[in-house]
């Protein structure tokens, strides 16, 4: 989300000139520490602070308030050459666990699936492991397997995807839903269920995500080090104003509410 | 049975001649193709990056999660790191070359400090990056905090902190180059020096140095060149995606105001900024021309800082072998 | 009267002008010192975050299990699969580099005329100083596709990939040391060659070579240190799965990438934290080795070749 929250720097500083904010960008386990560390006033991030996080924060003398500030639809995506429109819950986990290698399975070409995913401590690894790897039947959680590739940021795995016949990735929406070298998945949550999209001819499905129908989405967060106050209460309550939450839907996220 | 011997030998040799013309023309071809990729890489560079820089780009502030806009920004952190960091780097270097070269003895210090310069010059980047943040940002940053009770001014990343640990991976380069051109000097001149009853001091200071200049600048430009790509140690030392405002502090002098660079803050930097482009734009192909604008930027700047460095190299191999022929 | 006051005056000039002049070598010495003072703070401190890892996670831990999950609910912090997934980006990188580096080592010295080695050789030693990212960007852009398409292989990014870019720094490096190895070879060991009527390659083969051997080895070595512990190249380029293989075409991640991909986005003081600065201690004492070894090396081969001179 470090595209969105340049965008947000950026209208902010357009009604507010005499503030100015600066943005360090990375995974949101980039965000976390630099507030958890003192470093940062705000953390735009796209997940929740974990427990001990939050507990590493407080022996750091930062006290982490949050705030929900839109909302991301996780989008799975194939290369366009590949056969497969629709994937279900149970299958990604089978997929995204090491048990399914082949395309093959699944009624695609005969090839092994190349996985793609994010540096393990983005927001977006904990996300999807947390809502499609869940835990085993002992309680255990799940991991993604080892020859899983961790790249750097969505963008590049979309480009790793456009790119790889064989390839498999998630990430936000908004990164995927312009690209026409990608294919965005249909998800279903069980065999029987209707498959939805993220994405309808080019254009985020916003109602789909909104309402829940399309099952992969999740809150993004603004954290900061106690109640906001002066410039950070500026900067939240911009970002939760019509004009932020429009810049929220120019950068393909989602906005909390519908306009 | 001589005239045979004979015969056998010239046909030894002319087989022998084919053969070994054909593996020179190997080795030939061989180097011949490396060259050619390190050329094709240049070309790529050069006709990918060439059309999207104008002044605009050279000076302009990133927009549109930067994919629009220009480089400004970068540039000046590029150039604020460094001139910190040579700040930093350069007096130690060469005060350190001085010792070595004409103080020192062949004694355990002198072993002590050369291999130590060694050995710091072989230390990967990204370990004395590692070291850097503890160090520098957690260690030493925080305690000026707590002493003076500025809060989180000095214990976060920031340009000091960057400079800092590049000055610790430059040093060794400018030591073994300055020391080089130190120990080149004719000890003649050392002797004609102090015959004539200057101090060891005034010898260096009025001998010694003036001769080595341009040794010591390759030295220099050398250490610089290298600090602006390393990418790996600076990623975490304050390294901002994205900053609207230059790294500044004004001095306040009343009447006028002095924009000095300020060391406690974030900063852009190219090479971080083509590692983001890379891997972090909303879109790769879309910012495909600003990458590889950027990358030209910084390649140009590494290469004419390089190709001024082999210049001076040479002009002063070329003071010391005139030096050397006349006496 | 006046010869005595003179005496005195001369003395206490010289007195001073010691004392200034062994204030100035202190003052050097200290800066000399500046080095030593790093390198030693550089292994307490990274050593000192180490033991904290030792005492936080566990020796056993790091080399039990062959797994890299540090964000696990159930972490396993294997140091195994990072050291194979750099193994295997330096080793095929110094393989690579080191056939191509000496061959043009060789030629630059040997071969080529002065003309052209005064306009190749700066050339490539400007190579030399090209920023990694720059490589990385380019490997990452252009030679992925490229090189996925040749070697028909599954994963885009991989291990040979990494090589690849990595052979591009060190080439430079390995040919300007075997360059500088060849040319130290006293030239009378040719002439008496030529004079047997040896061919020229043979020459080269049997006689140049065999003298610089260990200024060779030694730049070999160095190289190897040098992609042991690049970062850019391979964050970029290897595709970062800590996965145990010995396949170049599968994904890898080196430990400098770990250390790159993961250092700043992990809470300080956490065992994450620490276990990255244990990597880094182990690639501090991994490279530190290696280049003492090639130290050695050089300085054998210096007084090798004095004894020849």
């Amino acid at each position: 989300m470090v595209n969105l929250t340049l965008r947000w720097a950026e209208g902010f500083m357009e009604e507010h000139p005499e503030i100015s904010v600066q943005v360090t960008g990375g995974g949101s386990g980039t965000g976390i520490a630099s507030l958890i560390n003192g470093t940062s006033s705000i953390a735009n991030i796209s997940r929740e602070l974990k427990p001990n996080e939050i507990d590493y924060a407080k022996q750091n003398g930062v006290n982490p308030i949050q705030h929900i500030v839109a909302l991301d639809g996780i989008a799975v995506i194939v290369n366009p050459n590949n056969n497969i429109d629709t994937i279900s819950f149970s299958l990604l986990k089978d997929i995204y666990s090491g048990k399914i290698k082949n395309w093959k399975s699944i009624n695609g070409n005969d090839a092994n699936i190349v996985l793609y995913g994010r540096e393990n401590s983005s927001g977006t690894y904990e996300y999807f492991r947390q809502s499609i790897l869940n835990r085993d039947e002992s309680g255990r959680q799940i991991d993604f397997p080892a020859n899983m590739q961790s790249l750097q940021g969505t963008a590049s795995l979309a480009e790793a995807v456009s790119k790889d016949k064989n390839g498999i990735g998630f990430g936000g929406v908004g990164y995927f839903a312009l690209r026409n070298d990608i294919k965005v998945v249909s998800i279903k949550i069980s065999n029987e269920a209707n498959a939805i999209s993220p994405v309808v001819n080019n254009a985020i499905n916003y109602d789909a995500i909104r309402n829940g129908s399309y099952p992969l989405s999740r809150y993004l967060y603004s954290y900061t080090n106690g109640i906001p106050q002066g410039n950070e209460k500026y900067y939240i309550d911009f970002i939760l104003s019509p004009k932020g939450q429009q810049i929220v839907e120019s950068m393909e996220y989602i906005p909390l509410k519908k306009n | 049975m001589e005239n045979r011997f004979k015969g056998n030998i010239k046909k030894e040799n002319s087989s022998n001649s084919i053969i070994d013309n054909l593996l020179i023309g190997g080795i030939r071809i061989i180097s011949f193709s490396v060259i050619i990729i390190f050329i094709l890489i240049l070309g790529k560079i050069f006709y990918e990056g060439i059309g999207v820089i104008n002044w605009n780009f050279l000076t302009g502030i990133p927009k549109s999660d930067i994919s629009k806009g220009g480089i400004g920004p970068a540039i000046f952190g590029t150039m604020a790191v460094s001139i910190i960091m040579l700040i930093l780097a350069v007096p130690v270097g060469i005060f350190s070359a001085i010792y070595i070269s004409e103080f020192a003895k062949d004694t355990f210090w002198l072993r002590l400090i050369r291999a130590s310069v060694n050995s710091l010059a072989g230390v990967p980047s990204i370990v004395i990056g590692l070291f850097g943040f503890g160090f520098f940002v957690l260690f030493i940053g925080k305690s000026i905090d707590n002493i003076l009770q500025t809060g989180m001014l000095f214990g976060q990343p920031a340009i000091i902190w960057a400079s800092a640990t590049l000055a610790v991976l430059v040093l060794p380069t400018i030591i073994v180059t300055t020391t080089e051109a130190l120990n080149s000097i004719p000890l003649t001149f050392r002797q004609a020096s102090l015959g004539l009853g200057a101090s060891k001091w005034q010898t260096i200071r009025y001998i010694i140095l003036p001769q080595a200049r341009p040794g010591i600048l390759t030295g220099v430009i050398l250490a610089l060149s290298r600090s602006i790509g390393e990418t790996a140690p600076i990623m975490f030392l304050g390294c901002a995606f994205f900053l609207p405002n230059l790294p500044l502090a004004y001095l306040d002098l009343s009447f006028v105001q002095i924009p000095i660079i300020n060391p406690a803050d974030q900063f852009m930097h190219l090479a971080y900024h083509i590692f983001i482009l890379a891997t972090q734009s909303s879109n790769p192909t879309l910012t495909a021309p600003f990458q590889y604008g950027t990358t030209l930027v910084l390649v140009l700047i590494t290469l004419l800082l390089n190709l001024t460095a082999i210049i001076f190299r040479f002009r002063f191999r070329k003071i010391i072998e005139v030096v050397n022929r006349n006496q | 009267m006046t010869k005595k006051y003179h005496s005195f005056y001369a003395k206490k000039r010289t007195f001073k002008s010691t004392l200034v002049e062994k204030a100035v070598k202190y003052f050097f010495f200290l800066n000399g010192m500046i080095s030593v003072l790093f390198l030693v703070l550089i292994f307490l401190f990274l050593f000192r975050e180490a033991f904290s890892a030792i005492s936080n996670i566990g020796i056993n831990e790091f080399f039990k299990n062959v797994e890299w999950y540090p964000t696990s609910e159930d972490s396993r912090y294997s140091i195994i699969p990072l050291i194979l997934g750099t193994l295997l980006t330096a080793i095929p990188a110094t393989i690579i580099s080191s056939f191509l580096g000496i061959i043009l080592g060789i030629y630059l010295s040997e071969i080529a005329s002065g003309r052209t080695r005064e306009i190749i050789k700066p050339f490539i030693e400007i190579f030399a100083g090209l920023p990694t990212v720059v490589i990385g960007f380019l490997i990452l852009a252009v030679g992925s596709t490229f090189f996925q398409e040749l070697f028909n292989a599954g994963t885009r990014l991989n291990a040979l990939l990494a090589a690849f870019g990595l052979s591009i720094i060190l080439i430079p490096t390995i040919s300007s040391l075997t360059e500088d190895a060849l040319r130290a070879v006293p030239n009378n060991l040719r002439m008496a060659s030529y004079a047997l009527g040896i061919s020229k390659f043979a020459m080269i083969k049997n006689v140049v070579i065999p003298a610089a051997i260990s200024g060779v080895s030694a730049g070999i070595i160095l190289g190897f240190g040098r992609a042991i512990g690049e970062t850019m190249i391979v964050l970029m380029a290897s595709g970062n799965a800590a996965e145990l293989t010995l396949n170049l075409l599968h994904s890898v991640r080196t430990i400098t990438a770990t250390i790159a991909g993961e250092l700043g986005e992990v809470a300080i003081g956490s065992p994450h934290y620490y276990s990255l600065f244990f990597i880094g201690t182990f690639l501090l004492i991994i490279t530190f080795i290696i280049n003492l070894i090639s130290e050695l090396i050089i300085e054998r081969m210096r007084k090798k070749l004095k004894k020849m001179n």
